[in-house]
């Protein structure tokens, strides 16, 4: 996933709330959002009210080892930029209203403690991270690019700096650096307050298992509510409050503290309803119990967008992901058999593989599944074979064909960090977490050579050179991309579907270009078609003509089959697509930009228009607003928890005076939770359902969304007209045509409307390239013709509008009004 | 009832794990690291020669060579680790002695890579560091030294360096981060470029630091055997939480 293409995530989070041990923690200057960071190199962002109510948020994805510190980065509160670091040294500088990664560095030593602090140099107000750690200085950072400025060293037997503290001083600054370098932490006036809350808080509250110690901090709001806070974070992913009432330091509160509050993770994944979705919950849910069956391993085949699915039990299920994911996310018809007892040959169901063997998947990564169709002359055997490590550390290659396990390479000591192979040489290379690395024989099990105490630097060369070698497979189709994650290794996966959009366009265009009837691409061509056969024209627009004509006919029947409400007929078609689906004879393409249609659009904004998306696109609802994320730079990223609702209804709730149900708010619960997304998700409706209006069969009902193209016709009634039930635009396919691309144009309208303004306010880069994404989009959809007419059109007004964009910022405006206009006229 | 036994044995047997075992293994590891780290500060006799010229120069050096200072500083956080769960403490879960583990470990594999992997670095880098500042009287502006650990190696490379004309006709080109720099290489430095004309470099074994490798291996594997025996109850019981 390159960072320049327009790439939206999805998530399925399941039922089980990420592990979130957590290691530092950090309350906002307005105390509306507490952040903690875990041992697993994830940070949560929590909301809080003013009534000290709190639930998750979002997640932030992007480090690689445990977050050592939290600190603000911004002295503003519109700006709320915040600072983490890492064990492994790394640097993040992190936007907490969208979750977007704003800065990222790496250095070879881990921080330990930041402070934000902030000076005035004449005018020009300067802003500096003040770092300590491993390592024998205080680094000093800029807050904005995270350089290193300048390092302060003692010349005395300079030694690891365990916690500094600032002292403003109001004579010099000169008096920070002794204070910096005193080495012990300078607490003054809180230091007995908190000692006194900590006796109290351990008597009272600590009534479940802990795995390791839990952090506690202290913080005071600096503006209203003038909250004095004692938050505690411990790892089982709970956060607790509590409020410390004004009485002066030195006297002892004379009663104990009860926590104004607290919650988990869980709990709060617990407390949704629905349950947040797992990708193949479908499937796992058993009828005797109540929770699924755990996913510890899975891996997605592109090529043939299929999902691989390891399950706790030993059992490896194949599914469709697409398919599976609608289940999940969508109302629809499958609907009744959302979280139901997995019966096999139910949409979405899947093969079972490898029951038997328990080590399988058990906590283990199955790391990639050797390719089903490799370009390398591999062994036979070797070919359709899936790789699997189980937690005993030993490697298996399971036969997928001989449902066998045909290799298994166990003596090694620590945890297998990586696998490689060199199809050619028949040989596996595999890393383990402290630096060895084994090499074995794929065909004969021979352990070939043994590395230990490698240092890391072989390691990566060892298993680069494996790389080169190992890569097989290039895929053209990646508009879909499902990524399974888990945040610790004992966790059951999560799954995220990573749509490209510029993939999807383009998947969508090939396809259609390769549609056995190209005369049949849109309203405007058929038109023209017909003009040119009026006028008498050349043969050959007769012969197309002619086509057309047949075609018309074959739709007007297959559509009239399509609109027969008889239940046996609607009946016999579930059958025949659960059918279908099992057997995998569905439209990718379609279906992933169905998904995606669905999953973006503005539900609930535009009544008559979720209407006409339901019954004539064939798009389907959500069951409840979709966790989306968003990539940053560097492949960091943020995902929003499903509980996000929680918070959203909270405000909706205060700014409507009423409480809303999760279905009411729907699609505008996603419009509203942060800008960068909306923008991107605006920027992606417009330019696919532009793309979608160019289409043949721009729908997402009736029978192009299989593979199979003929349907044998119904034995009696096919010629006869259906009565009354039809209504008159579906007497021709131009008109239903056009009817469609009108909806799409609506839909697009509606996005361009709502993303005009927001594109004012977030003129970044991002939003740049989003809008040349789509302003090529529109480019390829209105073609060469189109083109020249808008010039033409355009001529006399484009200098003026040019000298207004020359600032960067304004160029995605000027697009996107662009493009509205376009579509009117 | 076969199933239930096995199920009350396999109970009886982790809370044995918890209570005995694993204090057993906190207490030989303990044993090791400390083993490990009184290597770092008390001189140990017998050297003879060259071998005991060197430990005299990581005696005085020691401190101020980075890469032992962070080994010990790890070693030591692991200690603390250890340190805070005595036998008076009863680990209640499984996944509790795990993270302690993995935090030790984290510290360990730190450390050995601390030894194990020099630190690259250009020679600016070098020019400015501590160990060109230890030096009283301070080094002759043509000379650069670096030491560094490497494996259970102390290797001192000594630089002679040759200050380029301002107006010379040969192209100047910085070199950039390495452990050993070849003869050839050039850097500026406040505004003065200079070019290396020689390289020395001298290796010695520090019995010592081998053997505190050696540590570090064994304590590593202690540690992820006791992960590992904690795993096969966990998959007994079939991901239920211990």
């Amino acid at each position: 996933m390159s960072g320049n293409s327009l790439v939206l995530p999805i998530v399925l989070w399941g039922r089980t709330a990420p592990t979130h041990c957590i290691s530092s923690l950090l309350v906002m200057d307005d105390l509306t959002t507490i952040i903690t960071g875990c041992h697993d190199g994830q940070i949560c962002i929590w909301d809080m009210t003013s009534d000290l109510e709190i639930s998750p948020r979002a997640m932030l994805f992007g480090h690689t080892a445990s977050i050592t510190c939290l600190s603000k980065a911004s002295p503003c509160s519109d700006k709320q930029y915040i600072v983490s670091a890492s064990e492994s040294g790394e640097m993040c500088l992190w936007d907490v209203n969208d979750g977007r990664c704003i800065e990222f560095t790496k250095l070879a030593c881990a921080h330990t403690g930041i402070q934000f602090y902030q000076f005035t140099v004449g005018t020009q107000r300067e802003c500096r991270l003040l770092c300590n750690g491993h390592y024998p200085e205080i680094l000093v950072v800029d807050a904005t690019s995270l350089e290193v400025l300048y390092s302060l060293v003692s010349k005395i037997s300079p030694d690891w700096i365990s916690s500094m503290s600032i002292i403003h001083s109001h004579r010099t600054q000169g008096s920070l650096l002794h204070a910096l370098l005193c080495n012990t932490v300078l607490c003054y006036t809180i230091l007995p307050y908190i000692m006194l809350c900590y006796t109290m808080l351990y008597n009272t509250t600590i009534y479940y298992l802990l795995i390791c110690p839990p952090v506690t901090r202290f913080f005071y709001g600096r503006r209203e509510p003038f909250h004095k806070l004692l938050v505690q974070g411990d790892s089982a992913g709970r956060l607790s409050l509590w409020s410390i009432p004004d009485t002066s330091p030195l006297q002892p509160l004379s009663t104990a503290l009860q926590v104004s509050s607290t919650i988990s993770l869980q709990e709060a994944f617990d407390k949704l309803a629905p349950l947040s979705a797992g990708i193949i919950d479908q499937l796992s849910v058993t009828p005797g119990s109540e929770e699924p069956i755990k996913v510890t391993a899975s891996v997605y085949i592109p090529s043939q967008g299929r999902l691989v699915c390891g399950r706790e039990d030993g059992s490896i299920i194949l599914v469709p992901a697409t398919q599976t994911a609608i289940v999940q996310l969508l109302q629809g018809e499958h609907m009744l058999r959302r979280g139901e007892g997995g019966g096999s040959g139910e949409c979405g169901s899947g093969e079972s593989v490898g029951q038997g063997r328990d080590r399988v998947a058990e906590g283990g990564v199955m790391s990639q599944a050797l390719s089903l169709a490799p370009l390398w002359a591999l062994q036979n055997r070797v070919q359709h074979c899936v790789c699997s490590v189980a937690s005993d550390h030993s490697v298996g290659l399971l036969s997928l064909r001989e449902r066998k396990c045909i290799m298994l390479a166990s003596r090694h000591l620590f945890p297998i960090q990586v696998i490689k192979w060199r199809p050619c040489d028949d040989y596996l290379v595999v890393g383990c977490s402290d630096g060895s690395v084994y090499v074995w024989q794929m065909d004969t099990a021979n352990s070939l050579s043994y590395t230990d105490l490698s240092p890391s630097v072989l390691q990566d060369t060892i298993l680069r050179l494996c790389v080169s070698q190992g890569n097989l497979q290039k895929y053209s189709n990646n508009s879909l991309v499902v990524q399974a994650m888990k945040t610790n290794l004992t966790d059951p996966d999560m799954h995220v579907l990573f749509f490209d959009v510029e993939s999807v366009i383009i998947q969508l265009l090939t396809e259609e270009a390769q549609r056995p009837n190209p005369t049949l691409v849109s309203p405007e061509t058929l038109q023209k078609a017909q003009g040119a056969a009026d006028k008498g024209g050349s043969f050959l627009a007769n012969k197309i003509f002619k086509q057309v004509k047949e075609t018309m006919k074959e739709t007007i029947k297959e559509h009239l089959l399509d609109e027969d409400e008889e239940e046996e007929e609607e009946m016999r078609r579930r059958e025949e697509k659960s059918k279908s689906l099992s057997l995998l004879e569905y439209n990718l393409t379609m279906d992933t930009a169905k998904l995606f249609m669905s999953c973006l659009h503005a539900w609930g904004l535009n009544g008559p228009l979720d209407e006409v998306c339901l019954s004539r696109l064939g798009m389907l609802k959500p069951h409840c607003p979709i966790s989306f994320g968003l990539i940053s730079r560097g492949g960091h990223m943020s995902l929003m928890l499903p509980t996000f609702k929680e918070s959203l209804l909270r405000q909706m709730a205060l700014a409507t005076g009423r409480k809303l149900s999760l279905s009411e708010i729907g699609g505008k619960g996603t419009y509203g939770v942060s800008r960068a997304v909306t923008t991107q998700h605006l920027l992606s409706v417009i330019s696919l359902a532009n793309t979608l209006m160019g289409m043949t069969n721009a729908t997402f009902v009736g029978e192009h969304m299989k593979k199979a193209p003929v349907r044998p016709p119904r034995p009696g009634t096919p010629e006869t007209p259906k009565k009354s039930a039809a209504p008159p635009q579906v007497s021709s396919p131009a008109v239903q045509g056009q009817i469609k691309q009108g909806n799409y144009k609506r839909i697009f309208s509606l996005g361009a409307v709502l993303g005009e303004p927001l594109m004012y306010r977030a003129g970044s880069k991002r939003c740049e390239e989003a809008a040349q994404a789509l302003l090529l989009a529109e480019l390829r959809r209105i073609g060469q013709s189109g083109r020249k007419d808008t010039i033409d059109l355009w001529a006399p007004y484009l200098p003026q509008y040019v000298d207004q964009v020359s600032s960067r910022k304004s160029t995605p405006c000027v697009c996107v009004s662009f493009l509205r206009l376009s579509t009117v006229f | 009832y076969i199933h239930r036994c096995q199920a009350s044995h396999s109970e009886e047997e982790f809370n044995w794990l918890l209570k005995e075992e694993v204090h057993a293994v906190l207490k030989q590891l303990q044993d090791i690291l400390k083993e490990a780290s009184r290597r770092f500060s008390i001189p140990t006799p017998g050297l003879e020669n060259l071998e005991g010229f060197i430990h005299l120069i990581i005696l005085t050096l020691s401190p101020s060579v980075p890469q032992i200072q962070d080994a010990r500083n790890h070693v030591n956080q692991a200690l603390q680790l250890l340190s805070g769960r005595d036998e008076s403490y009863h680990f209640k879960t499984g996944a509790e002695v795990n993270k302690l583990m993995d935090a030790v470990m984290l510290q360990l594999t730190r450390a050995r890579n601390r030894l194990t992997t020099p630190a690259a670095m250009t020679l600016p880098e070098l020019a400015t560091s501590g160990l060109m500042k230890m030096f009283t009287p301070p080094m002759p502006g043509d000379v650069m030294v670096n030491f560094y650990i490497n494996l259970s190696k102390l290797c001192l490379t000594v630089y002679q360096l040759h200050a380029m004309q301002p107006n010379t006709t040969k192209n100047f080109r910085p070199s950039g981060s390495s452990v050993l720099h070849n003869p050839g290489a050039m850097f500026e430095l406040n505004n003065a470029k200079f070019e290396v004309s020689q390289v020395h470099k001298v290796e010695c074994v520090v019995p010592w630091l081998n053997n505190t490798l050696i540590f570090f291996t064994i304590s590593l594997q202690l540690c992820q055997q006791l992960k590992d025996k904690i795993s096969v109850f966990s998959s007994f019981w079939n991901y239920r939480p211990f």
